[in-house]
């Protein structure tokens, strides 16, 4: 139970030392202390068995090397493996939901996968904190009817809170780890962290839609894995590392890796225990929701963009601009903005870059004016 | 010419070169749209493989389809070959998905909707279609 402890303590926010946390956390949990494997149908010890003692075809002595069959993976070897193995950094938050890991790659093996579903949980910690989740996602174990109730659950650090500027209103949603929509896994509290409307819709959930569509159009399996990353005792994780991986074309249509934090824009939140409070600073500033909405289908714009709600009603409407005004501009998000909006200071410096000139031909050139401070 | 496109909620296209998503529905809906063939490059070529004999595969898709031709593009810019494109044909997730490459024209600006249908998708509860033309057309 030390070791599993140690899992935790080892996390930093900005310097996570994922091998530390991943690694030796999981493959406790997963040969001391019996998380939770389950294959594609109703879960039977036997079935379970089956992936991990799947036939091994050794390589007879006098056999082409060429003809050796390869074994395929156990869920034990899938979700302890760790590639590369050397420490990995977080990046801070810098307005965006996720950043992109290991160039994308998953840190998990991506050989000799099997090709049939299976679901895996981690066992709770002695906080009552969860670890990784991971599955083999088919379309035979993605659910056939809607979710059911999941409010009886109360994941580590949960608080029932509201503000007027979260979408919603309710700061915190029971985020499944992986995802109802692909597993069907309800009310499994080894499946649920507390996580902020904005981790869960702006964060986790576009890469749930990806996988489902696509196991839904393919028949195939996606591989995938979900840690939660806590800081020292934290009851609330930082974030979560997502990995996907689509077997049978071996990445071909699925491939990601990426660290989604569980933030709210314009909210202060103490990660020990899950309180939270309004970012003064940023509201008597009147200062942009970080995560602005990108231009969007004209269809869907609508104030129910999280965040979109606060931003229309606490700024005021600035004079238009004259020409030669400066600009900085994000090449990322296609927005620009006054150098003094508060988005600035959230942009990556290399989505950063400055105009001056005149408005309209700032959006000749495709951007569009931020919401906040209206430029 | 004639562009397909695809893109979610934030004009989306892409994630790490891959699509963000596809959907059976639409590529039915784009091979009856089309009485002729619908040119594409080898990576959109994939998708209908198994569908149709329709498709023209040419990765220098811009330079080589004929003006009067229908297009399907995913990972190609399009800013670049403007001047070329006469009208766009937009499915809309309505979803939002990772996204690391975006349309890169403003469909608001220099476009305006001619004709918008609705129809369901096999993943996908609902997929807006909207042909665009220039406005001074």
């Amino acid at each position: 139970m030390r070791r599993l402890h140690e899992r935790h303590i080892s996390a930093k926010i900005s310097k996570v030392v994922f091998l530390l946390i991943c690694l030796p956390a999981i493959m406790l949990a997963v040969s001391a202390c019996g998380g939770s494997a389950a294959p594609a149908s109703e879960p039977e010890a036997g079935e379970v068995q089956k992936i991990e003692e799947e036939p091994i075809e050794e390589k007879e002595e006098d056999s082409p090397a060429e003809e050796q069959i390869e074994k395929v993976l156990s869920i034990d070897e899938i979700v302890t493996s760790f590639e590369p193995e050397s420490s990995v950094d977080i990046p801070d938050y810098t307005g965006e939901p996720y950043v992109v890991m290991n160039d994308n790659i998953p840190f998990f093996t991506r050989t000799n996968l099997p090709t049939e579903s299976f679901e895996y949980y981690s066992d709770l910690d002695e906080l009552g904190r969860c670890g990784a989740a991971c599955a083999n996602v088919g379309q035979d174990i993605m659910p056939t009817e809607e979710r059911g109730d999941i409010g009886q659950i109360k994941p580590s650090g949960w608080q029932t809170v509201k503000y007027d500027n979260v979408d919603g209103r309710y700061l915190y949603n029971r985020c499944h780890l992986v995802g109802y929509q692909l597993s069907g896994e309800n009310a499994n509290e080894k499946n649920l962290i507390t996580g902020t409307k904005y981790f869960n819709v702006q964060g986790m959930l576009p890469f749930e839609n990806m996988i489902a569509d696509y196991v839904k159009e393919t028949d195939n399996h996606v591989l995938y894995r979900v840690t939660p990353v806590f800081d020292d005792d934290d009851l609330l994780a930082y974030g979560v590392l997502m990995e996907g991986w689509s077997v049978e074309d071996e990445g071909d249509g699925i491939c990601f890796n990426v660290f989604v934090y569980n933030v709210q824009p314009d909210i202060v939140i103490d990660y020990a225990n899950g309180e939270s409070h309004p970012d003064e600073s940023r509201l008597a500033s009147a200062e942009p929701d970080p995560a602005e909405p990108r231009d969007i289908n004209p269809d869907a714009q609508n104030a129910n963009e999280p965040g979109a709600q606060a931003s229309r009603e606490s700024i005021e409407q600035p004079e238009p601009a004259p020409a030669g005004t400066d600009y900085i501009l994000n090449t990322n998000t296609k927005k620009f903005h006054y150098p003094a909006c508060g988005s600035v200071n959230q942009m990556a410096e290399k989505n950063k870059q400055f105009y001056s000139g005149n408005r309209d031909d700032v959006i000749a050139m495709g951007y569009d004016p931020c919401k906040k401070c209206n430029p | 010419m004639t562009i397909f496109i695809c893109i979610d909620d934030n004009n989306g296209m892409l994630f790490n070169h891959r699509r963000q998503s596809r959907d059976e529905a639409v590529l039915k809906d784009m091979l009856a749209a089309v009485e002729g063939k619908i040119w594409m490059n080898t990576y959109s070529s994939k998708l209908f493989g198994t569908v149709s004999d329709k498709v023209i595969v040419e990765d220098d898709l811009f330079e080589c389809a004929p003006e009067d031709s229908y297009c399907f593009v995913e990972n190609i810019p399009l800013k670049t070959y403007e001047d070329k494109i006469e009208a766009i044909i937009v499915y809309y997730w309505n979803r939002i998905y990772p996204a690391d490459t975006y349309l890169d024209l403003d469909l608001k600006l220099d476009w305006e909707a001619a004709d918008t249908k609705e129809f369901g998708g096999t993943s996908h509860e609902k997929i807006t279609r909207k042909t665009y033309k220039r406005k001074n057309q």
